[in-house]
């Protein structure tokens, strides 16, 4: 019923968008930003058409494309449900994410790199000794607001579901589940109950980020 | 040489990729907006065919003309909720972070330490208290409802206080020797020294309260005060959405956040490169 999302390839594409060598970067970069600025309903609408079980929409034309079936995604299984309600909100989030990626990288000092050149590293390797480390903070700091995002998700499931009925209530998130408590059926005791249990969760995510890369508020701080 | 060559295409074209999966639904909804006969053009989900001479502005004289201008209203609610929220979050704001950091006084610390640890909880576990607060207020279904819960939040004075920080405190000496009031040396030197503090604040406050969702639908329950967010998603239902009405209307509510974006991207994407750390 909950899951976090964690996308952290972005971390390519940002390495991608900052470097010189890379042609229209500004381009690409406002394009990919443009997302983040809608609101989930409009992502919501197209996203629920975009994974509806007709056998045109892009999604069932690439399975098409595969020669596997055409699926309902959205009422389908348990798993085609989840990565529905994943994709949608990694497009809104991607643009920002990688900008996010972006600031870091371009707190890296370009001689570094120059001096590892010259020492004989290689692509791989300058991106592993230079370019991680030099992320690590960012890295941490979107791991842990995409997995508290995740936690937190509701607009998604409400928007992607009809009336936010899902057979099996399989796409039915914590927060989702318990607005619906609170004001459907105004049971606030056990949606409140619920809340203090989400409550806890956030903070055990937080406090495990936190605890384990020892950086303290670093990510905050930058 | 070659490499690099080789390099520049391979990430132009990963880029591209990346750019078309943003934009497609923007295209598409702008497209399908404009179709009028909807049965036309998809059966169950979308598909890309659309011709020439299907489209026609006919969806937004609907959405302009429907049930009294309903859609309208709701665009009303959405202007107004984001003007007050943006205003009273950047002025209040601004003031407490300024406050907490240009002067000395007594449990100035404390106070940071609380105002900092509330931005750890997030807004989704308060909704059923804010709830209950806002009905003993009276304040259901009323803008001052939506706007005042989050209107002031632990972010923005932090991101304030940070700003503060940066300006010298030789100012206010220079002024207060000239006879010059606290609050006039907030207002007429401070004020326009923060301004690149305020223009990624309001920014970043009004795309959230533009976009907002979950606490404009707990709030707002009659027909004719939602919010746009909160309206456009009454088009869909589960017999059947009416899809003129809900393509014209996500079109409508993208512009203004998307026009004044392309004016100015920069401010934009730093403003929101900040409000990350709200979630």
């Amino acid at each position: 019923m909950c899951f976090g999302v964690k996308v952290n390839h972005r971390c390519a594409a940002g390495v991608l968008l900052n470097n010189k060598l890379t042609p229209l970067r500004n381009v690409f970069r406002s394009m990919i930003y443009i997302p983040a600025l809608t609101s989930i309903i409009v992502a919501g609408i197209y996203f629920r058409l975009f994974f509806a079980g007709g056998s045109d929409t892009p999604v069932n034309t690439l399975m098409g494309f595969l020669g596997l079936p055409a699926r309902e995604w959205l009422f389908d299984t348990k798993i085609t449900r989840i990565l529905a309600l994943v994709f949608t909100s990694t497009w809104r989030w991607l643009g920002m994410n990688i900008l996010y990626f972006l600031s870091a990288l371009q707190t890296i000092p370009p001689e570094l790199y120059d001096a590892a050149y010259v020492d004989g590293a290689s692509a791989w390797q300058r991106f592993r000794h230079i370019t991680l480390p030099g992320v690590k903070p960012i890295l941490i700091f979107v791991t842990t607001i995409l997995t508290y995002g995740g936690l937190r998700m509701f607009g998604e499931s409400y928007v992607l579901w009809p009336r936010s009925k899902t057979p099996g209530d399989i796409g039915v998130t914590i927060v989702l589940y318990i607005y619906r408590n609170a004001f459907g059926y105004f049971d606030m005791g056990y949606a409140s109950a619920m809340s203090v249990v989400l409550f806890v969760c956030l903070m055990v995510v937080n406090f495990i980020f936190i605890k384990s890369f020892g950086i303290g508020s670093g990510g905050e701080k930058r | 040489m070659k490499r690099k060559l080789l390099f520049r295409a391979a990430s132009a074209v990963i880029l591209a990729c990346v750019a078309l999966v943003s934009l497609t639904p923007f295209v598409y909804l702008l497209t399908t907006s404009l179709v009028s006969d909807m049965s036309l053009v998809f059966k169950n989900g979308i598909a890309l065919e659309i011709q020439r001479d299907m489209l026609g502005l006919s969806n937004y004289l609907m959405l302009y003309t429907e049930n009294t201008g309903l859609f309208f209203s709701w665009f009303k609610n959405s202007v107004v909720i984001t003007i007050m929220f943006t205003a009273l979050s950047v002025l209040f704001s601004s003031m407490v972070g300024y406050g907490a950091a240009m002067y000395q006084f007594k449990g100035k610390k404390f106070i940071i330490v609380m105002i900092l640890s509330t931005m750890m909880i997030p807004i989704e576990t308060l909704m059923i208290p804010l709830y209950n607060e806002m009905r003993a207020f009276h304040l259901l279904n009323t803008y001052a409802g939506v706007v005042l819960p989050f209107a002031v939040s632990s972010f923005t004075i932090y991101f304030f206080l940070q700003y503060a920080q940066t300006l010298s405190k030789d100012f206010m000496d220079a002024a207060r020797i000239d006879g010059c009031g606290e609050i006039r040396i907030f207002a007429n030197i401070m004020i326009p020294l923060m301004k690149p503090a305020f223009a990624s604040m309001i920014i970043l406050q009004a795309t959230t309260a533009w976009n907002d969702f979950l606490w404009p639908l707990i709030v707002m329950s009659k027909n004719r005060s939602f919010t746009l967010t909160v309206g456009l998603q009454t088009y869909l239902s589960p017999y059947g959405s009416n899809y003129n009405l809900l393509f014209a209307g996500a079109v409508v509510s993208v512009v203004p956040v998307i026009i004044p974006f392309f004016a100015c991207q920069k401010l934009f994407m730093e403003g929101m490169i900040m409000g990350g750390i709200k979630g």
